[in-house]
C-alpha cells in the first residue's frame, strides 16, 4: 500500500515538474499549438516571429496583420491571400504544422531571420522559406512581412475548343446480352524494382493504349521465396490517375521495410476504368533542368495554356540512366493555383545516390480543378 | 428463371398420348398452348403437376378434362402429373417443348470498341428464344449484319445449333460507329460497336513565332488506312536547347495538336505521338 502511494506521488510530482518546464520553456511548435496567448509578445526578434507564426498557424489573421511593422503597405486581404492563396489551392486547406527560425543577421534595432514553414496538406508536407525582417519599435520587436502579391488574371473571356468524353453505362433495363462500354486498354510498358535500403520501390510506366480516357491504378504484390505474400501496395499518388489516349504515366510503389533479397517474384495488377474526362487544361512544362549531384533537383516552370484555373497541379517525372533504364520516379505538387499563362516554378528532388545515375528524364503533369467551366 | 405468356388457344400437337392409371395427357405439348388432361373415373380428386417451370394444384372432377392455361405452365421441360382421389393415385409424364417461331433474341457482341481492319475482331453470339423465353433447340437461320454509315453492309447467315448461333467478322477499314444486328424470323437485336482509328501513320508539324512564343502545330493526323486519328490522342512536343528542355503534352482536337513553347533561337523541336516519331525543326528565329 505504502509502495503504491510512493509510486503515485512520484508520478504526480514528475508530471507537475514536466508541465512547469514545458510552460516556462516551450518549444516553437508547442508555442504555436498553444496559440498566441502564450507567446512572449515580441520582447525579442525570435519571440516576435514565433508569435506571428503562431497567429498564422491558428488563423488569427487580424491580430497577425495588426502586429506587422509594415502593415500599412498592404491590406489584410493581401496578407491572407499571400498565405492562403488567392484561388483555392493546396495551401488553402493546409495547416502550419511546424516552423523553425534561423538568424541571418541581427543588430540592436533590426534583424533578418529565415523562417522555414512546414505546411501539412492532404498530400503530405510541403515546405516554404520566408526571410523576415524584424525591427525594434518602442522596445517591442515587430516583423515586416515580405508580402508577395499573387499575380491575378485580368477579367476576360478565353475561348476554349473543349474536348470532353462522357460515358453511358449499361443499365438494369438493358437485356442481359447488352454489352457494357468496354474498359480502356492499358498496359505496363516498363517496370523495374529497386532496393532502397529502407525498402523496395517498384518503378514503372503505364500506357493508355486506347482511344478513350482511362482512370488507372496500379497495384503490386511482392511474393517471397516460399510463395508467401510479403506485401501488397498501390501507387497511391505516385501516378497520374487520368490518362488520355496514348498518354504514359510513370508510377512508383513503395514497400517499406522489405529487402529485394526477400523477393522471389512480383505480381503487377494494372486496373483501368472508363471515366468522364476533359482534354483540358494543357500544361506546358518549360525550362526543365536537372542539376545532377549533389543537389539532385529537377526544376522547371509550369505554364497553363488553357483558360481554366488549375487549383492543384501535380508534377511527375521519370528518370532514366544512360542506357534508358528507369532509375527513379519523383513528384511534387504546386501549392498555389496555376493561372492561365502565368508560369509557376516547380522542383522535384531525387535521392543523392540516384542523382548521379540520371541521364535523361520525362515530365508529365496532372491537373485538378474544383470548378471546371 | 424464364417466364412465359399464355395464348389461350387449345391445340394438341403431340403425336402420342399417354395413358396411365386413369390419367391421359399428350406426351408433348408446344409451349403457349393449353394442356388438356383427361381423367377417368368418378368423384372428386386433386390434380398435381410438377416441373421445371412451377407446380399446379387443382381440385378436379374425375371423368372430365382438366385444362391448364399457358400462363400457368409454359416453361419447356419435363413434367409429371399426379391424380389423387380417395381410393387411388394415378400419374403421367409429359414434356412442354419450345415453339418453333423465334420471338426474341439475346445478342452478345464483343468487343464494344476495337481498331479498324482487325481480322475476326468482332464476335457475335445470338440466343434464339420463343415467345415464352424457351430456348429454341431446333435449328433456325440467324442473319448477322454489320453496317457502317455510307458503306455496304457485310451480311452472313448462320444456322443456330441447340439455340445458339455465332459468328466472327472483320472490323471494317473505316472508323466509326458500326451497327451490328442479329435477326431470326421477326426477332432482331441491335448492338453498336465503335471501330476506332489506329496509331498515326505519319506525323508532321510546323512552327511559327507568335510574339515571344513559338506556336507549333501538327498537320491533321491520320492512321495508315486514312482515318483521322482519335481526338484526345496525346501528342508530345519537345524543345531542347543547350540543356534546357520544354515539353507539352497536347491532345488532338479536330485532328490537330497545337501548343505554345518558348521561342529560343537554336532550339530543336521534335514531335511524337505514342511510338510514332515526327519531324524535327531547328528554330533559327525565322517564320
Amino acid at each position: 500500500m505504502s509502495r503504491g502511494l510512493s509510486i503515485a506521488l512520484v508520478v504526480a510530482f514528475t508530471t507537475v515538474a514536466l508541465v512547469a518546464i514545458g510552460t516556462v520553456w516551450p518549444i516553437d511548435t508547442a508555442r504555436m499549438m498553444a496559440g498566441s496567448s502564450l507567446a512572449s509578445g515580441g520582447s525579442s526578434p525570435e519571440s516576435a516571429i514565433s508569435k506571428l507564426l503562431a497567429q498564422i498557424g491558428s488563423r488569427e489573421w487580424n491580430e497577425a496583420y495588426e502586429s506587422l511593422a509594415n502593415h500599412s503597405e498592404f491590406t489584410e486581404a493581401d496578407f491572407i491571400r499571400d498565405i492562403n492563396g488567392g484561388y483555392p489551392s493546396l495551401r488553402t486547406y493546409a495547416t502550419l504544422s511546424d516552423f523553425s527560425i534561423q538568424p541571418l543577421h541581427a543588430s540592436q534595432s533590426e534583424g533578418l531571420y529565415r523562417a522555414n514553414l512546414h505546411w501539412s496538406s492532404v498530400v503530405g508536407l510541403f515546405q516554404e522559406s520566408r526571410d523576415l525582417h524584424v525591427v525594434s519599435e518602442d522596445g517591442q520587436w515587430r516583423v515586416a512581412w515580405p508580402i508577395v502579391i499573387e499575380q491575378r488574371v485580368p477579367p476576360q473571356v478565353i475561348p476554349v475548343n473543349y474536348l470532353r468524353w462522357d460515358v453511358i453505362y449499361r443499365s438494369s433495363a438493358d437485356d442481359w446480352g447488352a454489352q457494357n462500354a468496354e474498359a480502356p486498354h492499358v498496359h505496363i510498358v516498363d517496370m523495374r524494382p529497386v532496393d532502397r535500403g529502407s525498402g523496395v520501390s517498384i518503378l514503372g510506366e503505364l500506357l493508355d493504349d486506347d482511344t478513350v480516357p482511362a482512370f488507372v491504378t496500379v497495384k503490386s504484390t511482392l511474393i517471397g521465396k516460399h510463395n508467401e505474400i510479403l506485401g501488397t501496395e498501390d501507387a497511391f499518388d505516385k501516378v497520374s490517375h487520368i490518362l488520355l489516349p496514348k498518354e504514359v504515366t510513370p508510377f512508383r510503389i513503395d514497400f517499406p521495410n522489405i529487402s529485394l533479397s526477400q523477393v522471389d517474384s512480383i505480381r503487377m495488377d494494372p486496373f483501368s476504368s472508363l471515366i468522364s474526362a476533359s482534354a483540358d487544361p494543357v500544361i506546358a512544362i518549360e525550362n526543365q533542368q536537372f542539376s545532377g549531384v549533389p543537389d539532385g533537383k529537377l526544376t522547371g516552370e509550369l505554364r497553363n495554356e488553357s483558360g481554366e484555373i488549375v487549383n492543384i497541379a501535380h508534377v511527375l517525372s521519370t528518370f532514366y540512366d544512360n542506357r534508358g533504364q528507369l532509375v527513379w520516379v519523383g513528384d511534387s505538387y504546386e501549392n498555389r493555383a496555376l493561372l492561365p499563362n502565368l508560369p509557376a516554378r516547380f522542383s522535384i528532388s531525387v535521392p543523392p545516390d540516384i542523382a548521379g545515375k540520371v541521364s535523361t528524364f520525362r515530365v508529365i503533369t496532372s491537373a485538378y480543378s474544383s470548378s471546371p467551366s | 428463371m424464364i417466364r412465359f405468356l399464355a395464348t389461350g388457344s387449345v391445340l394438341l400437337l403431340a403425336t402420342q398420348a399417354l395413358f396411365a392409371s386413369g390419367l391421359q395427357v399428350h406426351r408433348s405439348v408446344v409451349a403457349g398452348q393449353t394442356i388438356a388432361i383427361a381423367m377417368e373415373g368418378s368423384g372428386k380428386g386433386q390434380l398435381y403437376i410438377v416441373g421445371p417451370g412451377g407446380a399446379v394444384e387443382r381440385d378436379v372432377q374425375l371423368g372430365g378434362v382438366a385444362s391448364i392455361a399457358p400462363d400457368e405452365l409454359s416453361s419447356a421441360g419435363h413434367y409429371s402429373a399426379f391424380l389423387v382421389s380417395s381410393d387411388s393415385t394415378a400419374s403421367a409424364d409429359f414434356d412442354i417443348v419450345p415453339a418453333s417461331v423465334p420471338a426474341t433474341l439475346n445478342f452478345l457482341a464483343r468487343p464494344s470498341r476495337l481498331p479498324v481492319s482487325l481480322p475476326d475482331g468482332i464476335g457475335g453470339v445470338a440466343f434464339v428464344f420463343d415467345a415464352y423465353r424457351n430456348l429454341i433447340l431446333q435449328s433456325v437461320p440467324v442473319r448477322f449484319e454489320l453496317s457502317l454509315k455510307d458503306a455496304s453492309p457485310e451480311v452472313r447467315t448462320v444456322p443456330s445449333s441447340l439455340g445458339v448461333a455465332w459468328i466472327q467478322m472483320n472490323s471494317s477499314p473505316r472508323a466509326g460507329k458500326a451497327s451490328f444486328a442479329a435477326t431470326a424470323g421477326d426477332a432482331s437485336s441491335l448492338r453498336i460497336l465503335q471501330e476506332v482509328p489506329g496509331d498515326p501513320c505519319q506525323l508532321h508539324m510546323s512552327a511559327h513565332a507568335v510574339g515571344d512564343r513559338l506556336h507549333v502545330q501538327t498537320d491533321p493526323l491520320r492512321d495508315c488506312t486514312g482515318n483521322p486519328v482519335a481526338d484526345g490522342t496525346v501528342v508530345t512536343f519537345t524543345e531542347v536547347d543547350a540543356g534546357n528542355r520544354s515539353a507539352v503534352d497536347a491532345p488532338l482536337k479536330n485532328g490537330v495538336a497545337q501548343a505554345d513553347m518558348p521561342a529560343v533561337k537554336g532550339a530543336i523541336v521534335s514531335v511524337a505521338a505514342g511510338e510514332v516519331l515526327g519531324n524535327q525543326l531547328h528554330w533559327s528565329g525565322g517564320q
